[in-house]
């Protein structure tokens, strides 16, 4: 999709934002960790607001806004800051498992510590409120450096191959490793090569030597979308019907 | 368009060799010599490949560290036995900076994929030096073989070789040669690898086709680095005869035809294809009967 900024300031920098809802932070320490490639960047990208990075109490006008956790509903701090991001910002990218697709939250049933105000949570790309606004999707827990790199990359130059597949995953409310069964295993498209399993962050699959296919185990998956994203039988190059 | 395009069934390449270790004749050890040469002339220091474990009888991923490890590994061509799942254990495991792989064309696609993205971790991103494409058929599953060599009426049917010959596949035990058509071998293929459409392991450095013709297997080569394997090896090799690539070709061929029947009978039947939607179809229709197209890779693959 083409689409243009609008808000550049004089020095023609993309200006970031980093916003964090109900997460770990560790999609933002994913993007610090890209530490050796992160200097080439700031040449032509500007931090605008991150609550790690920044000293700012306001947002500013952002070109992108990239959003990690859930939205808990009824929250009132999020509520204020998702329509202030989507007054503020031209795009929103949803980055890591939680936002995207739920990721680990879903399995969080509210009015716990140390949040006991967050009552239920629900991914971003959920929100209608945003819809239109949310172009990308960025899978992962947390994603890869590189990919954020990349991607961050892509995002400059406009590359829409590559952007095409997470611009997809925005219509995808649910992610796991039954994408992997659904979507490549139950489809015949398998063929036991085990990038998935590279894939996995918290080894909820395994590689069955007898069947060579991966086998889950629910228990241990965050829902975070990167085996699906790693599956050679998924999208390359061109984005597949893959998320539900 | 198969008559035309040579690029359509075995990928650009440079240079084509064949190539016959010392000592037992079998493809196995010719790719085995093109490891150590591998390690030889430091362009790895490690390799990922699939290993057929004859105790368990299981084929299981590997990670060989150094030239000496080589003599253990027993590449079993045709199952892909999950290697890339290694790629995280190393991560964590080990240190290495060159790093090889001995792979069918879907095990270099998932790498290449996660190298084009960056999914996975970053050593899968920037370690990988040099790409061995094993030139693939069709995967098969262990019950498959076994099932093939009951048809066979093979009573104890233990096998340790694989490999292509005389446009035939052939099963090897200690004792034994069982030869099958490509139509018996597909009968029992990866449902997955019906619908492949790189047979040559086209995003490889150099590809190794597990065939067998006089002692020699077919080497193509792509890239400028894979070249320097060549340089006084330690195996024996010979510049390809136009022969020796056309037997794989017409294999690779049947298989294709194959393949692209039952991509079409999956898009009738509204399942989707690997890689393929919508606009990769109109795009292959319009190669299809456009015999002026000149990068078939580049507007396909």
């Amino acid at each position: 999709m083409i689409y243009s900024f609008d808000n550049f300031d004089k020095e023609i920098k993309v200006k970031l934002g980093f916003f964090h809802l109900s997460s770990c932070s560790g999609c933002q320490i994913a993007f610090l960790d890209m530490f050796e490639e992160l200097p080439d960047i700031l040449d032509t990208v500007e931090i605008a607001y991150s609550n790690m990075l920044t000293n700012r109490k306001e947002i500013p006008k952002l070109n992108v806004a990239f959003i990690e956790g859930t939205f808990s509903i009824g929250f009132k701090h999020h509520i204020k800051l998702i329509k202030e991001i989507k007054e503020k910002a031209d795009i929103i990218v949803a980055i890591g498992g939680c936002a995207a697709f739920g990721g680990i939250r879903r399995l969080n049933v509210g009015a716990q510590s140390p949040q006991p105000s967050h009552q239920a949570s629900i991914p971003i790309t959920e929100l209608d409120y945003l819809k239109g606004k949310i172009k990308y999707v960025i899978p992962g827990c947390p994603p890869n450096p590189y990919f954020l790199y990349k991607f961050l990359l892509a995002l400059l130059e406009l590359n829409e191959e590559f952007l095409r597949p997470f611009e997809h995953m925005v219509f995808s409310t649910f992610a796991s490793g039954y994408d992997i069964l659904m979507e490549v295993v139950n489809k015949g498209l398998c063929t036991g090569c085990g990038t998935c399993i590279c894939a996995c962050p918290t080894k909820a699959l395994e590689f069955s030597k007898r069947t060579q296919r991966p086998t889950f185990n629910k228990l241990l998956c965050v829902g975070c979308g990167s085996c699906l994203a790693g599956c050679p039988q998924s999208f390359k190059p061109y984005p597949q019907p893959v998320y539900g | 368009m198969f008559g035309l395009y040579r690029q359509f069934t075995l990928g650009r390449y440079t240079k084509a060799f064949i190539i016959k270790a010392s000592g037992e004749a079998s493809s196995k050890n010719n790719l085995k010599a093109l490891i150590k040469e591998a390690f030889r002339k430091d362009l790895i220091d490690g390799i990922i490949g699939t290993s057929l474990n004859k105790k368990e009888g299981f084929v299981s991923p590997v990670f060989i560290k150094c030239e000496k490890e080589v003599e253990k590994f027993e590449p079993f061509f045709f199952i892909h036995g999950g290697q890339n799942s290694l790629l995280k254990k190393i991560t964590q495991k080990y240190s290495f900076e060159k790093l090889g792989v001995a792979g069918h064309s879907c095990v270099l696609d998932g790498i290449n994929k996660m190298q084009y993205f960056g999914i996975g971790s970053n050593f899968t991103v920037t370690k990988f030096t040099l790409k061995i494409g094993i030139a693939c058929i069709g995967a098969i599953s262990l019950e498959g073989i076994k099932c093939l060599l009951k048809e066979k009426k093979v009573k104890n049917p233990g096998f340790n070789e694989i490999f292509l010959e005389n446009n035939k596949i052939i099963l090897k035990n200690k004792y034994e040669k069982f030869d099958f058509s490509a139509k018996e071998y597909y009968y029992y293929l990866n449902e997955g690898c019906k619908v492949c459409m790189n047979l040559s392991s086209r995003g490889s450095d150099i590809t190794f086709v597990p065939s067998l013709r006089n002692g020699y297997s077919l080497v193509l080569v792509r890239s400028a680095k894979a070249l320097k394997l060549f340089e006084n090896p330690g195996f024996s090799v010979k510049k390809a005869e136009k022969s020796d690539i056309e037997e794989f070709e017409s294999l690779a061929k049947n298989f294709l035809k194959k393949n692209i029947e039952t991509i079409l009978e999956r898009a009738e039947f509204g399942i989707p294809s690997n890689k393929w939607d919508g606009n990769r179809f109109g795009r292959f229709t319009a190669l299809w009967n456009n015999i002026y197209a000149e990068n078939i890779e580049e507007e396909v693959f």
